[in-house]
């Protein structure tokens, strides 16, 4: 079975690293990290993911602009996109996670199970 | 006593039928041959209307006519044909009523035919021509200010000494209707009721006092309510008794009501100006708590970062443990480190946080940048002499003053040069900078209007040789690098946002690591 592809991205690196040990240790995916946002379209193009997991607040280019850069590729534009937030508590978005403008929010900090369940659930559609 | 001449000769003109009397004029020296007094005589009264209009006259001798009397209709005529010739009548010694009645009517004087000699008739002509000549002095005076009375805007008015109207000027007819209609009605009556009896006082004063007062009041007129601003003065009669009053008025309603609506904008703008001062007030209050709140959001993304690494590794390391094969050690013991500086992340952004907070009062006034950054050094000469650090200040002495709280900003550059003199190694070269430069946005940026300006800003920079590690590929663009090794620079970042500044750290290809603390400039500081 061919594992999906994650693209991870966070200016922290600490958190691409674990995010890729969790998701890789399930065997079901293939995770490649990317610690500067400038460089995310460059590595979404080389990547070619299945499924992009970004952080929001990051410096010089916001996952938000991430995404709408992503958008904008043709061959990009279908990559679902799950954000990763901790500028908002759970309480704003009526739950762990929540779709904004048609992307999935999750609150940070969230376990690992919830995003497996989320990864699977976005990726099955 | 000299006889009276004039120096040139009077020009007479005698009406009379009677010849005897024109001789006995001519035996005083009235004749027309002799200089001084040059007699015209004639019967007729017509003719003589038509000689008092053609001919120039001192004198006009008004005697008897057909009937042997002086006739009043005659006077009345040749009065009326020539005004400005004085008029003398000749009368008979018992005709007092007729002459009593001519002098009422306009003659200058009379003399009884028979009852006078040269030197009366001299000084009979020489009073009427005076006379006459005052008279028509008085006459083109008065002409004169009844002219200006009729033609000014100002209302003029004379009041006896009851405040009844003896005089007003047409200027009234606007007012008060026709002036003439005025005369003997009481001038307080159009007054309005709650400025009455103040008037009043004020008339009865000036007349006591004879010193005019400015004075103003509404005035009932037509239905509508004016404005009156007036003087008064006093006219006293020939014992010196204050014997009427003469009133200057003007009427101010458009004035009063330009006042009226100058005041009433005046308050209006007052009004307008504390709203927006409460506005004003309220707006830094949101903002304070805005910024509280922006502030309060960043340290919670600080804080959950690290929180967010703690987790994922717990995971991992659960999740390693259960399964069959396991991670290997040198994973494991990667993800306990992250843990650990998670924990110490979180730690260092508590601590910066409280530290922070220890000052409740914010004192926000304009500093300047290079005397705070002098001064923040001075505390901590100590610790980086200790170290052997050399500091290199180059300190830009004109730079212009930001609004931040002094005491905080000394307290971040304190924390950050602590940090230093405990990471740098040792003697190395710490240089701190202050300039100003401008706030440019990144091209990847999005969502800033592309005619936005470049922003003045001033800045602090501390600039050291950089570990290897964060020394860029020569090949690659230079990147923003957010020092997370250093975990002071998490809370100076948020402290030195609330201040609307930002925090940027670079590192660049001849090895020196930059940190700067940017502070935009505002206008007017």
């Amino acid at each position: 079975m061919t594992k999906k592809r994650i693209l991870a991205i966070d200016d922290e690196p600490s958190i691409t690293r674990l995010l890729k040990l969790n998701l890789e240790q399930t065997g079901l995916y293939e995770v490649r990290e990317e610690n500067f946002s400038t460089q995310a379209l460059d590595a979404a193009r080389e990547f070619k993911p299945d499924l992009v997991i970004s952080d929001v607040m990051m410096p010089e280019v916001g996952g938000g602009e991430v995404a709408a850069l992503l958008r904008e590729d043709p061959a990009l534009r279908r990559v679902p996109v799950i954000f990763l937030t901790a500028a908002v508590r759970k309480e704003e978005l009526g739950g762990p996670e929540a779709v904004i403008a048609g992307r999935l929010y999750i609150a940070k900090p969230l376990d690992v199970k919830s995003l497996l369940a989320a990864i699977e659930r976005i990726l099955s559609k | 006593m000299p006889e009276y001449l004039p120096a040139t000769p009077l020009q007479l003109l005698l009406v009379d039928s009677d010849p005897d009397f024109v001789a006995h004029l001519r035996d005083l020296g009235v004749e027309s041959a002799k200089p001084g007094l040059v007699l015209t005589w004639t019967a007729d009264t017509a003719e003589a209307v038509i000689m008092s209009q053609t001919r120039a006259f001192d004198v006009l001798l008004l005697g008897a006519d057909a009937t042997s009397r002086p006739s009043m209709t005659a006077f009345a005529q040749l009065h009326k044909s020539a005004p400005n010739l004085p008029i003398i009548l000749l009368t008979s010694a018992d005709d007092d009523d007729t002459s009593l009645l001519a002098v009422r009517e306009g003659a200058e004087d009379h003399l009884v035919k028979g009852g006078f000699d040269r030197r009366e008739l001299l000084r009979v002509l020489r009073h009427a021509i005076e006379r006459k000549r005052i008279e028509s002095r008085l006459r083109r005076s008065e002409e004169f200010f009844r002219l200006i009375s009729e033609n000014v805007t100002d209302l003029i008015a004379v009041l006896d000494r009851d405040g009844r109207r003896l005089y007003n000027n047409p200027a009234y007819e606007q007012s008060l209707g026709p002036a003439s209609g005025l005369a003997g009605t009481d001038s307080f009556h159009e007054i309005h009721p709650e400025d009455r009896a103040r008037i009043q006082a004020v008339f009865r004063e000036t007349l006591a006092s004879g010193q005019g007062q400015r004075t103003e009041y509404r005035l009932l007129s037509q239905g509508s309510v004016r404005y009156i601003e007036s003087l008064g003065n006093v006219v006293r009669d020939e014992q010196g008794q204050p014997d009427k009053m003469v009133v200057i008025s003007r009427d101010i309603t458009e004035r009063r009501q330009a006042m009226d609506q100058l005041q009433l904008t005046l308050s209006q703008l007052q009004q307008a100006h504390e709203e927006l001062h409460a506005a004003q007030d309220r707006l830094v209050q949101t903002e304070k708590i805005e910024a509280l709140s922006t502030f309060a959001a960043g340290i919670a993304h600080e804080v959950r970062n690290p929180l967010q690494t703690i987790l994922l590794g717990i995971d991992f390391l659960r999740e390693s443990l259960r399964g069959p094969t396991g991670s290997d050690p040198a994973t494991q013991q990667l993800v306990l480190t992250d843990l650990e500086n998670a924990a110490r992340k979180a730690d260092a952004v508590i601590q910066g946080l409280l530290e922070f907070t220890a000052y409740r009062h914010q004192e926000i006034q304009v500093h300047h940048l290079s005397e705070l950054l002098e001064q923040s050094l001075h505390a901590v000469t100590a610790e980086l002499g200790q170290r052997g650090i050399r500091v290199q200040l180059e300190l830009d002495s004109g730079l212009p003053g930001v609004r931040v709280d002094a005491r905080k900003i000394k307290h971040v550059l304190i924390k950050l040069l602590l940090g230093l003199a405990e990471r740098l190694p040792t003697a190395a070269t710490l240089t701190l900078r202050t300039c100003q430069t401008t706030l440019v946005r990144s091209p990847a940026s999005r969502g800033v209007p592309p005619d936005r300006p470049a922003q003045a800003a001033v800045c602090v920079e501390l600039e050291h040789a950089a570990p290897a590690s964060l020394v860029p590929p020569a090949d690659l663009p230079l990147p923003t690098l957010v020092r997370k090794e250093d975990l002071d620079l998490m809370v100076v970042k948020k402290v030195v946002e609330l201040y609307g500044g930002m925090v940027e750290t670079q590192a660049d290809k001849t090895g020196l690591l930059r940190t700067r603390l940017l502070f935009r400039l505002e206008p007017g500081v």
